[in-house]
């Protein structure tokens, strides 16, 4: 049997990573399709005996009878009364908010505690939190597999390459490492998050440049561990190529490295992600972010709904990640066991 | 008068019912040496472990009896356990690297032999001990950390650490099995020396028959958990009793390969190689140091011809293999098959078909991460340069069967073989591209004594098949004697003697070679 088949079966066994494992990924799937959970757009309507869709099509008022060529607030008074007429009717996504809808009609100030229009309340500019934190968390998961993919790439890269040359390639490499490794991260971020336009794109290029870092010193390791070995003599003397060796050979026995690190460095992004929003250096105000709701719920201690959910929501993900990865770890430990 | 007797012992695995060791018998006599033999996973150290009470409850279940001074060892508190290991009943383990902490100075870690002690030891008692398992200056010694010392060195400060409260009964569980075959005499020597000076009995576990006849005066033969044969030494070898037994005791029988090989055609020529590595760096390049692993080596090897290499460790005999397969750099020149050198095979790496090689330790040679079939179809895609899936799955096929496995193997994985076919996978991996010279470096020292037998078996059949060219490294002189025509000894990094086996087995003209047959037990 492969070996990632034994750390398969051994994960298995850990009840509480499997668990993990499956809510995390159910969670995440459905956050991919948002749009369908939560969106102030219906998925259909009809409107005297004509079929809309307006989630997939954009419709303007005129199109519904109305005086304006833009896109109607389908929430507003106009669609409403619309569909205040027997004949018409809409369906809404489960929850009828997108993340940066406001809503007008509430009749407390922003921002308002949960009630049956917004069950988890708004925020500070009437946008509905329960839309925000799903947007946010789909955000921060695909951001942190993004940012971690990344470093896995430019990690292996550098590693390899140290590692399986070994010499004066490593020392180089080695002192380059230090050098780079030794910048002031949130200085260059602060920085730069003052010259351009922040945008999640640029954060991920910015974190990218110094996160392979950690992640290359282990697969160095495993690297120069494993040119030595007499398999890797043995794919010299039938004439493969430096490449080949790397790539067939040593790569596949160093991924273990890597695997383990995995749910530590998603969860650690998550957190990079969040911190940044939290301080205003992360991606810009429209976007839904957890931290940009954290800063919120800061500045209004009183609206818990605001504080209270995005704390569940992060440390929810924080753990079910987590207990992923001490699964992970142990069914590798317990390889031999 | 027996000191330690085992009575229908028992030992199996928890969690699977496996039964490792079952209706073991027998006894020790007291001043005896006791001899247990027989391959890995036979149970012979999980005897050893269980008479000092030292197997783990968790994972083994063990029943029966061991009588030691009127008690029985499973029925003792572990308290009374303690007082008895090392003060009479001691051991001395295999691997002393593996034996002695790291990270404690040898000093401490013999002071804590004497605060378990039950009588006083004094400090003279400590240099005595150490000067009496052979080690000199003993202050040195003691002030040193474990990697400081060499492996002779370290498995004599074991052996003085189990002897120093002066045991009744020593069991030694394949003392020299991780040392050179010169120092594996000498401690072994010094071993029966102390044990019949210091009035004690020893279990000497191990499982080379020859080197246990030398020293022992009664045998056991040990094979999957069962006694097979009990018997003193020489009724052991004048009559063995059991199929197994006269397999072990008769396999070794000296032959000289004399057939002369008559051809000018060379495979292998090394004029002048030498090889250092870099010990201490400098910006300056007379300040810088370098360790000589191989000095002008000049050797040949004809086509069809067997060549041994011998030498201790260090002795510069894997470092040659390296350069010859061109995997380190050299000076000097290597020409393979009279026309391949160092140049044109950096330019065409196609050429390293013609010669191949088998490492020692068939669990490290083979990727644990790829199939048989991928292990076996690389060189032919890279090097022969088929690529058509057909042609190479009958030629991995065919050539699985030729080294004597079967080919509903090819979709395994190598660690589901044992070290036997695992050596088998790797020898048919270079057999496959049909290389003129095959290098074989310790091909047989990983495996059990009746594996070794039958590779070499395979060995000898497939050498006469695909006339190949062997290049034999190895401390096992017995091997060398049965398969090479011709042998090299290596020592310091110069060969320092040549000729056809036979001359330089019965009448060496170096006393070093002469030091390392009496060493090997040969007889």
């Amino acid at each position: 049997m492969n070996t990632f088949d034994v750390i398969w079966k051994n994960f298995k066994r850990n009840k509480r990573s499997i668990y993990s494992l499956y809510i995390f990924l159910t969670l995440f799937i459905l956050s991919l399709f948002s749009e369908l959970i939560s969106n102030n757009k219906p998925i259909m309507m009809s409107v005297e005996g004509d079929m809309y869709y307006p989630y997939i099509i954009e419709y303007t008022e005129r199109d519904f009878g109305g005086e304006l060529e833009t896109t109607p607030d389908y929430k507003g008074y106009f669609i409403s009364d619309l569909l205040d007429n027997s004949n018409n009717w809409a369906i809404f996504p489960l929850n009828p908010h997108s993340y940066n809808s406001i809503n007008f009609n509430n009749s407390t100030p922003n921002p308002a505690p949960p009630s049956a229009h917004n069950i988890l309340g708004t925020d500070d500019r009437g946008r509905d939190v329960l839309a925000r934190l799903i947007y946010g968390f789909r955000l921060s998961v695909i951001f942190a597999l993004a940012l971690t993919a990344i470093g896995i790439i430019i990690g292996l890269f550098f590693g390899a390459i140290q590692g399986y040359f070994a010499g004066r390639t490593d020392l180089y490499l080695q002192r380059f490492i230090e050098i780079w490794g030794s910048m002031p991260e949130l200085y260059i971020l602060i920085i730069f998050a003052s010259i351009f336009e922040p945008s999640i794109l640029l954060l991920i290029i910015l974190l990218s440049l110094f996160g392979w870092i950690s992640l290359s010193d282990y697969v160095r390791a495993e690297f120069l561990k494993g040119r030595n070995m007499d398999y890797v003599n043995a794919a010299r003397t039938l004439g493969l190529s430096d490449w080949q060796i790397i790539v067939k050979h040593i790569l596949p026995n160093s991924l273990i490295s890597v695997v383990t690190f995995l749910p530590f460095r998603i969860s650690g992004a998550i957190l990079i992600l969040t911190s940044l929003d939290f301080l205003g250096l992360g991606v810009p105000p429209t976007t839904p972010s957890l931290g940009e709701l954290l800063s919120q719920g800061k500045d209004n201690i009183s609206a818990w709904w605001l504080s209270l959910t995005t704390f569940f929501v992060l440390v929810g993900t924080l753990l079910l990640l987590i207990f992923i990865g001490e699964g992970i770890r142990e069914s590798i430990s317990g390889k031999s066991s | 008068m027996s000191i330690l007797e085992f009575k229908k012992l028992n030992i199996g695995l928890k969690n699977t019912n496996a039964n490792l060791v079952s209706n073991l018998s027998f006894e020790l006599d007291r001043g005896e040496a006791l001899g247990i033999v027989g391959e890995s996973g036979s149970g012979k150290s999980l005897t050893a472990l269980s008479a000092l009470g030292l197997l783990n409850d968790n994972i083994f279940n063990s029943s029966g009896e061991i009588i030691f001074e009127d008690n029985n060892i499973f029925d003792l508190t572990s308290n009374e356990l303690n007082s008895i290991r090392g003060n009479k009943l001691s051991m001395i383990f295999q691997e002393p690297m593996l034996s002695l902490n790291p990270v404690k100075s040898l000093r401490s870690q013999i002071d804590e032999c004497i605060e378990l002690s039950n009588h006083k030891l004094t400090l003279n008692d400590i240099h005595e001990t150490l000067i009496s398992v052979g080690l000199t200056d003993i202050d040195k010694i003691l002030s040193s950390y474990p990697h400081m010392l060499s492996g002779g060195q370290r498995q004599r400060f074991m052996i003085a650490m189990s002897i120093i409260r002066k045991p009744r009964v020593i069991i030694a569980d394949e003392p020299t099995t991780a040392l050179d075959v010169t120092l594996q005499k000498q401690i072994l020597d010094m071993l029966i020396t102390l044990k019949s000076n210091l009035d004690m009995s020893m279990i000497l576990i191990s499982h080379d028959i020859n080197l246990i006849k030398k020293y022992c005066d009664r045998i056991i033969v040990m094979k999957e958990g069962k006694l097979l044969e009990s018997n003193t030494t020489s009724n052991i070898f004048s009559n063995p009793q059991h199929e197994y037994t006269k397999e072990l005791v008769n396999f070794k029988t000296p032959t000289y390969r004399n057939t002369i090989i008559d051809t000018q055609q060379l495979v292998l020529e090394t004029n002048k190689l030498n090889c250092k590595y870099l010990t201490k760096d400098s910006l300056f390049k007379h300040k810088r140091l370098y360790y000589k692993a191989l000095e002008n080596i000049n050797i040949y090897i004809k086509e069809g011809e067997s060549v041994g290499i011998v030498g201790e460790s260090g002795s510069g005999k894997t470092t040659l293999a390296m350069s010859i397969m061109h995997l380190l750099s050299y000076e000097g020149n290597i020409k393979i098959c009279e026309d391949i050198d160092k140049t044109r095979i950096n330019h065409d790496r196609k050429l390293r078909k013609n010669f191949q090689i088998i490492f020692q330790d068939p669990f490290s040679s083979l990727s644990p991460r790829m199939t048989i079939m991928q292990i076996l179809s690389e060189g032919v895609k890279s090097l022969l340069d088929i690529t058509d899936i057909h042609i190479i799955h009958r030629m991995c096929i065919s050539i699985l069967k030729d080294v004597g496995l079967d080919e509903d193997m090819l979709y395994r994985y190598p660690q589901e073989f044992s070290g036997g076919q695992r050596q088998r996978i790797a020898i048919a991996r270079a057999l496959i591209l049909q290389p003129k010279l095959l290098i074989l470096d310790e091909p047989t020292s990983a495996l059990d004594v009746l594996v070794q037998e039958s590779i070499v078996k395979l060995l000898l059949k497939k050498k006469k098949k695909y006339n190949l060219s062997y290049c034999f490294i190895s401390h096992d002189l017995h091997l060398i004697r049965k398969i090479c025509h011709r042998t090299y000894v290596m020592k310091d990094a110069n060969v320092i003697e040549e000729g056809p086996t036979k001359k330089v087995f019965e009448n060496p003209s170096e006393k070093y070679t002469q030091e390392l047959i009496d060493s090997s037990f040969i007889t």
